[in-house]
């Protein structure tokens, strides 16, 4: 049973016994914070463009990551985000409403669901979120989660945004768009 | 009760340096099932050692290929564990394609239960390519007894529709499947 089955033997290792520690290698513990600050608006385009949510992670590292993402978009419109990494392979985990989600209604705004979308998609991809009205009541959310791989030549990582479907009104990504992301190796 | 990880008077040592950050297994290929009578659940890659007497916070990010007439299982076999186990998958009956969407199940199930999420491809498809997830996080408690913690996947519903070819169904290994956890306790 559970007893024969083979223990994996490479597991992350971020200290290794025998190596000098630093400051800089304990800092690596703890998880780092970006937001993005103030609301991004994209009007009549689905080209992704950069956001406030960039860094330049380590070489040759591990990461493990969580991206929240607020948005408000009509249910045309709807959102969409990708990575942009050309140094890094991410392990990427989403979790968002189908395009033309139901409108949230009423002041405290009801939300009326949407089906999700479950994948595990490459960086580059553009995957879309539903809108559920671009007003301050029902701002709904996304997940991306996961881990990333970087080589050994650095270079930013970078969220880009835009509508999934262009549109002359209004997608915002709100301000307190947030990526956690910790070294595991 | 707080968990003391570092004692005064103790050598700090790279293990417990590690024990602070979240440790990966990953599996290793693509898992395969094939055929209509291939409903035994096997083990996975996702294979490991606990120590005793300690509490572990988890996050497995899983990911499958499988026809809309094919359910996914997973559960775990943790014979001196106790999970605390939250899970959000695809509902059975759901559409395919990509961005289609899903009923969600969300869900606080037994460590031996196996959710069953459903797959993304049209059904008749050969070799199913959609990469869809399903997320299975929270903590579990070990025993004064070691003991090996493994993930166990299944197929239901498979068949030879696609004759001559059976039909197949793939955990994804690589840069895909992989469990992240960390001793809280």
């Amino acid at each position: 049973m559970a007893e024969t089955v083979q223990i994996q033997k490479s597991r992350t290792q971020l200290f290794h016994a025998g190596r000098a520690l630093t400051a800089k290698d304990l800092n690596l513990v703890g998880p780092n914070i970006i937001t993005q600050g103030s609301d991004a608006v994209y009007t009549s385009s689905t080209t992704p463009t950069a956001t406030n949510i960039t860094f330049t992670p380590d070489v040759s590292a591990t990461y493990y990551y969580e991206l929240f993402i607020a948005y408000t978009a009509n249910g045309t419109p709807d959102f969409g985000w990708r990575w942009n990494a050309p140094e890094a392979l991410f392990c990427r985990y989403t979790l968002s409403m189908i395009e033309g989600a139901a409108a949230a209604t009423g002041t405290p705004a009801t939300e009326p669901g949407a089906d999700i979308i479950f994948r595990r998609p490459a960086n580059a991809t553009f995957i879309p979120a539903g809108g559920t009205g671009d007003t301050a009541n029902g701002l709904p959310c996304a997940f991306d989660r996961g881990t990333f791989a970087t080589t050994a030549t650095s270079s930013a990582i970078t969220l880009e945004c835009a509508q999934f479907t262009s549109n002359a009104a209004a997608t915002r990504l709100r301000a307190d768009t947030t990526l956690i992301y910790q070294r595991i190796s | 009760m707080a968990y003391e990880l570092f004692k005064t008077g103790e050598f700090i040592s790279a293990s417990k340096l590690n024990a602070l950050v979240p440790q990966m297994i990953t599996q290793g290929q693509d898992l395969e099932f094939v055929g209509a009578s291939n409903t035994t659940a096997v083990a996975t890659d996702i294979v490991f050692r606990p120590d005793v007497s300690a509490i572990y916070n988890y996050e497995l990010f899983f990911c499958y290929s499988a026809d809309t007439d094919v359910d996914v299982t997973w559960h775990w076999d943790a014979s001196q564990a106790t999970f605390s186990r939250y899970v959000a998958h695809r509902a059975p009956g759901a559409a395919s394609g990509l961005n289609v969407g899903a009923d969600a199940v969300i869900r606080r199930p037994a460590q031996t239960t196996a959710v069953e999420v459903q797959g993304g491809d049209i059904d008749g498809t050969i070799d199913p390519v959609n990469f869809m997830s399903g997320y299975d996080r929270g903590t579990f408690t070990t025993t004064s007894s070691p003991a090996v913690i493994v993930l166990y996947a299944a197929a239901f519903g498979l068949d030879d529709d696609a004759s001559p070819n059976q039909e197949k169904c793939l955990i994804r290994g690589g840069n895909a499947t992989r469990l992240l956890f960390t001793r809280v306790g």
